[in-house]
């Protein structure tokens, strides 16, 4: 794969003048080392300004919602990668953060629902929100991790559309206003996803209700 | 909605919280943001360059499968994406193309995995599988690897650890893809005949191949022009190849797989062992366990015929059964042609056209003995009933078509040599053989002594039953019975009476059963007074008040069309009998009410209909006008609820009902018969509510309903109900009126919502409940109300309805419609249950793993053949007809011949009959 990733480039180069600051020193053979690829082309500039621009902000809200590094990296991957080729066109530069935002929060969401499906990293097991408190003693530690854990889980078994909402107004903190903006529907439906939602949560997570804290 | 901004519960609150203070330690996020960049940055370049070099226009299934890699990479993007998907629907080898793409991106990620766990090894903790990057990303770049000193201490045990755990990881995905992996080792196929030239096609060119030579699975061989050739496979399968024709083998656990690229071919599939025997073109996937049959592989599509035995054939998304004779097309523009001249260029078509036509005969043959004994325009067997007569059947003597069925079948094979050599092979092999000789002996011993008809009378007030035949062979029957039958029969005990009338209670009361042969009349009885009054009817010709009862006059009403199976009851005796004088006067008050008294009498027949369709009838008439409950059911008008339902509806009912008002008010009047104040009570709460149940819940109504399954059953039930309406803006309030009162008598606050939203510029409505557990929507078309649980479900039964395309007007749905007077239906219930417990079966709940591989198979083949149904009723003014069609022929079914003359099927089903002398004369009941 590397092989032919490196290989393209400079066929482009020499084909296509206007592609000369394609990386010249991309060598033929270097499968052990990958190439440091610099911004080139029409559009790499922008992504590459899009990328440093809004890459934090997707791999944080990419983090907390899946819990885990490797997941939010894969997150960020997916998104950009979208972006990359051309599945998204980006619109107007101001309307590119909620976005991007959004398709995190989408992306994430889709994460946590395959391991949930495949149960290849339990979600409780995969926690790391739980290193945000430190001091906390092993039982308590241990507690955080099973009630983000089930909140995770709840978030799952919740439909796409109403997982999104939720996550954007309580996690990513939008207002009712923005997420109807955003999805193109009504602040009502909104407020009602919300409301169902908050009923369907509070059960799951009734289980730890009795649970002395 | 200000509720929504009151805080979440502390305990989610709290979990959110959390969640939203957690963040991604520092460096894991720097090194994380440069990895992608790098990616993304790559994957720019590449869309940059597919941008200026777009590829060649995809012109067929080379091209898709090129698409194959980036697409189980997730790669493929955009028109391609959706072409490819679209074509994967409908094309098999590309499917199975991109089921090997699959495995091998599958072992691929497997052997990276290898790679990335021994690197991640170092620095993960959270045991993460490997990322599902694409395999373009590139390796981890150095810095990843940049491990914390206190790890490298465990890094050599921990890589050690992960390649055991993938040893173990290899072995369990090995075992799971045995089932997919080509299994050619050591299986060779021998060209036994070759007339022409046969080619081995390589990459570098063509391979003369000679007969006798050996063709290794897995290789693709092509006949030349005018040439011909047999292949053998090791099981003894031949495939003969017709000129031009390309085919390759493959050898998996499955089965055997005969890809064929074009041309044509004929399989004499050997019994399989273990396993099946598949035939595979580009759009479609022939199954077999052992038969002979052609597949015709050309540019405009496939043709499937077969001479002998059962084939499956999956194309598109449809799957048919043939039988011998039989044929189908993967595509309209290729037209049926004669099996005989499909398989004309074969160098054996003589042998095949011989066993064609005669199992094709033998079958039809077989099938006329068996279901030809024609209808019964009258009877004498009537007129002798008892006057306590409350029900009534007559049912065919089946006995005789049976057996002939069996004679005609041993003549043939013994006639034929190509029908013998099947025989020999597939039949008079089988256990069940010689059991299914005995038993088809003993009935036609019987049968063959009686005439057409076998009728029962079931009377009440103790007269027991009485069944009456006429013997065509009086003394062979006689004899029969007192020497094969008799004898053998310890229980019941059978006693057979010279004359009735001279016998005394004392002489019989130990019989069970009591026979009189009288001339040629056949009268089994266990009652002496029964048999007595029979005697004197047809002895001294004593008048019998039932032959001018107008329940037998209803019965010869029906002999007047042609009576088949029929079964009539005399209702008003039967409810008469059934009510004892202690039941209350309350009850009998209600029933009076309810108009089902009325109800006199209820005719049931069963007739065999056009092709293999069964027409079914059933006839409930009054004794007036039909009033209360029994009024409800409306005169047959058209119903345009109907109209919104696809011809894929799973199950689909409808009603028109009488006047809505007068609906409640009669169901107003029911119950205040058993419960008096209940006038009163319903006032007051209308009084209390201010509403008026009458007019604000019924009269908006029209009266018509249909309800349907018409969509996904999972993972929610695509209901759909759709209601006529006459005044949509007072349903409407009403509507709101229950929610808003349901909301206001609970305690718990609000519980149920109602929103409205915009459906194509009309208003739609969604009702639910505060848990979101019973959602659905509805909206107002043409004065139609549909409900549905998903807004997408009341769109495409809008569009069925606009585009004309609707179950009443599917093939299917007229082929099933009854034929009768009646242009219209006052309800009907179709179901078509077929395509759905296809999939279920797959889905068997446990994810199908309590189900071994061959039960599904059967689950899958039982349920391949659940035939639609259809069943409606005619709201007549005195009297309501219930009629329909089923598509299986109910004496198919019986003798399984529509499993393809299978005789052990029939032998199994025979061997659950109830044969016995007393019930010799109804081996058919």
């Amino acid at each position: 794969m590397d092989e032919e990733i490196m290989e393209d480039p400079p066929v482009h180069a020499m084909s296509r003048p206007r592609k000369a600051r394609l990386p010249a020193q991309a060598p033929a053979r270097a499968a052990e080392k990958p190439p440091e690829i610099q911004a080139v082309g029409d559009s790499a500039p922008d992504l590459e300004e899009i990328y440093q621009q809004h890459h934090r902000r997707v791999l944080n809200a990419a983090y907390r919602i899946t819990g885990n590094s490797t997941d939010a990296e894969d997150v960020l991957q997916t998104v950009f990668l979208r972006l990359a080729r051309r599945e998204v066109q980006p619109g107007p530069a101001e309307e590119l953060g909620p976005y991007l935002h959004r398709a995190a929060v989408n992306a994430a969401l889709d994460m946590i629902r395959s391991r949930k499906r495949s149960r290849a990293v339990p979600l409780e097991e995969a926690d790391a929100g739980i290193e945000a408190q430190p001091s906390a003693g092993p039982e308590k530690r241990s507690q955080h991790r099973q009630l983000l854990g089930a909140l995770r889980g709840a978030l799952t078994s919740l439909s796409p559309r109403a997982a999104e909402i939720f996550t954007l107004r309580f996690i990513e903190g939008y207002g009712n206003k923005e997420i109807a903006l955003m999805l193109g529907t009504s602040q009502t439906a909104v407020g009602v996803t919300l409301h169902r939602v908050r009923g369907q949560l509070r059960t799951v997570l009734a289980t730890f209700g009795g649970q002395p804290s | 909605m200000t509720r929504i901004e009151e805080p979440l519960d502390p305990l989610l609150d709290q979990a959110l919280e959390e969640l939203r203070g957690s963040t991604m330690p520092e460096a894991e996020a720097q090194a994380a943001a440069e990895r992608v960049r790098q990616t993304v940055l790559r994957a720019a370049l590449q869309e940059q360059a597919r941008h200026d070099h777009p590829m060649a226009m995809i012109e067929g299934c080379e091209d898709f499968q090129d698409l194959l890699p980036s697409y189980v990479n997730g790669e493929l993007v955009g028109p391609r994406l959706l072409l490819l998907e679209d074509h994967l629907r409908s094309c098999i080898p590309c499917r199975r193309a991109l089921m090997e793409a699959r495995e091998a991106q599958k072992k691929s990620e497997v052997q990276e995995g290898l790679g990335v766990w021994a690197a991640r090894g170092d620095t993960q903790e959270d045991g993460g599988a490997p990322p599902a990057s694409p395999p373009d990303s590139p390796p981890a770049s150095p810095h990843t690897l940049a491990a914390p000193a206190s790890a490298t201490v465990g890094a050599s045990w921990m890589r050690w650890a992960a390649a055991a755990v993938l040893v173990v990881g290899l072995g369990a995905t090995a075992w799971t893809l045995i089932d997919l992996v080509p299994m050619s080792w050591g299986q060779v196929a021998k060209i036994q005949e070759l007339d022409g030239e046969l080619y081995q096609v390589t990459r570098d060119g063509y391979i003369h191949l000679t007969a006798g030579q050996k063709i290794p699975y897995g290789e693709t061989i092509r006949t030349a022009k005018s040439s011909g050739a047999i292949v053998r496979l090791e099981d003894g399968t031949r495939i003969e190849l017709d000129s031009r024709a390309e085919m390759e083998l493959q050898r998996r656990r499955k089965g055997t797989i005969i890809e064929l690229g074009r041309g044509n071919i004929i399989v004499e599939a050997a019994p399989q062992r273990d396993g099946k025997l598949f035939v595979a073109t580009g759009d479609c996937l022939v199954s077999v366990t052992g038969t002979i049959f052609s597949v015709n592989s050309g540019v405009k599509g496939s043709r499937v015929s077969v001479v002998e035995g059962e084939v499956r054939v999956d194309y598109g998304a449809r799957e048919a059964v043939l039988l011998a004779g039989q044929q189908v097309s993967t595509h309209p523009s290729v037209g049926p042609v004669p099996v005989a001249r499909e398989i004309a260029w074969s160098r054996n078509v003589d042998a095949y056209l011989d066993l064609l036509s005669e199992l094709h005969t033998l079958r039809q043959d077989m099938e006329r003995a068996i279901s030809d004994h024609g209808l019964r325009y009258s009877t004498d067997l009537l007129d002798l009933m008892p006057p306590t007569t409350a029900v009534y059947a007559s049912l065919p003597n089946l006995s005789e078509g049976l057996g002939e069925a069996y004679d005609l079948l041993q003549e043939r094979v013994e006639s034929s040599p190509a029908l013998r050599s099947w025989w020999q092979e597939t039949v008079a092999s089988s256990a069940g053989q010689p059991i299914l000789q005995t038993t088809l002996e003993r009935l036609r011993q019987l049968g063959g002594t009686l005439g057409p008809e076998v009728s029962l009378a079931v009377t009440l007030k103790g007269d027991g039953l009485l069944v009456l035949a006429r013997a065509v062979h009086p003394a062979a029957l006689r004899s029969l019975l007192e020497t094969e039958w008799l004898p053998v029969s310890e229980e019941p005990k059978v006693m057979i009476l010279d004359d009735p009338r001279q016998s005394l209670p004392e002489q019989v009361e130990d019989a069970d059963l009591l026979i009189w042969i009288h001339d040629d009349l056949l009268a089994l009885s266990s009652k002496l007074g029964t048999l007595q009054q029979l005697a004197a009817v047809v002895v001294d010709g004593a008048p019998n008040p039932f032959a001018t009862s107008p329940f037998r006059q209803t019965l010869a009403e029906v002999y007047g069309d042609g009576a088949d199976w029929l079964v009539g009851a005399d209702m008003k005796s039967v409810v008469a009998n059934s009510r004892g004088s202690d039941d209350g006067e309350e009850e009998n008050q209600i029933l009076e009410a309810s108009g089902i008294l009325d109800v006199e009498y209820l005719v049931l027949e069963r007739k065999a209909g056009t092709g293999s369709l069964t027409h079914h009838r059933a006839v409930l008439s009054f004794d007036g006008p039909r009033r209360g409950i029994a009024s409800w059911l409306a005169a047959p008008a058209p119903m345009a609820s109907l109209d919104f339902v696809s011809p894929d509806a799973y199950f689909v009912t409808a009603v028109l009902a009488k006047e809505p008002e007068q609906l409640v008010e009669d169901l107003f009047g029911l119950l205040e018969t058993a419960s008096p104040r209940l006038r009163e009570s319903i006032e007051s709460f209308q009084q209390e509510h201010g509403v008026r149940i009458i007019e604000d819940f019924a009269a908006p109504l029209g009266g018509e309903m249909t309800v349907a399954i018409d969509g996904p059953v999972l993972p929610t039930l695509s209901w759909l109900v759709v209601l006529e309406v006459y005044d949509s803006a007072r349903l409407q309030h009403t509507i709101r009126w229950l929610v808003d009162t349901a909301n206001a008598q609970a305690s718990s606050g609000e519980i149920l919502r109602l929103e409205q939203g915009d459906f194509e510029g009309r208003p739609i409505f969604t009702v639910g409940t505060v848990g979101g557990a019973l959602d659905f929507q509805y909206t107002f078309v043409d004065g139609y109300m549909l409900a549905a649980p998903t807004r997408a479900l009341l769109e495409r039964a809008v569009e069925f309805r606009d585009s004309g395309y609707t179950l009443t007007r599917s093939p299917r749905f007229a082929a099933l419609m009854p034929a009768d007077g009646h242009a219209n239906f006052s309800a009907l219930t179709y179901q078509n249950f077929g395509p759905l417990l296809g999939p279920l079966a797959e889905h068997w709940p446990g994810g199908g793993e309590e189900l071994t591989a061959e039960q599904q198979e059967k689950l899958r083949d039982v349920v391949a053949r659940t035939p639609a149904t259809l069943a409606c009723a005619y709201g007549e003014e005195e009297r309501i007809i219930f009629a329909g069609n089923s598509e299986d022929s109910f004496l198919s079914g019986l003798l399984g011949l529509s499993g393809a003359l299978s005789l052990e099927g029939i032998t199994e089903r025979i061997k659950g009959l109830p044969i016995s002398i007393h019930a010799g004369s109804r081996p058919t009941a």
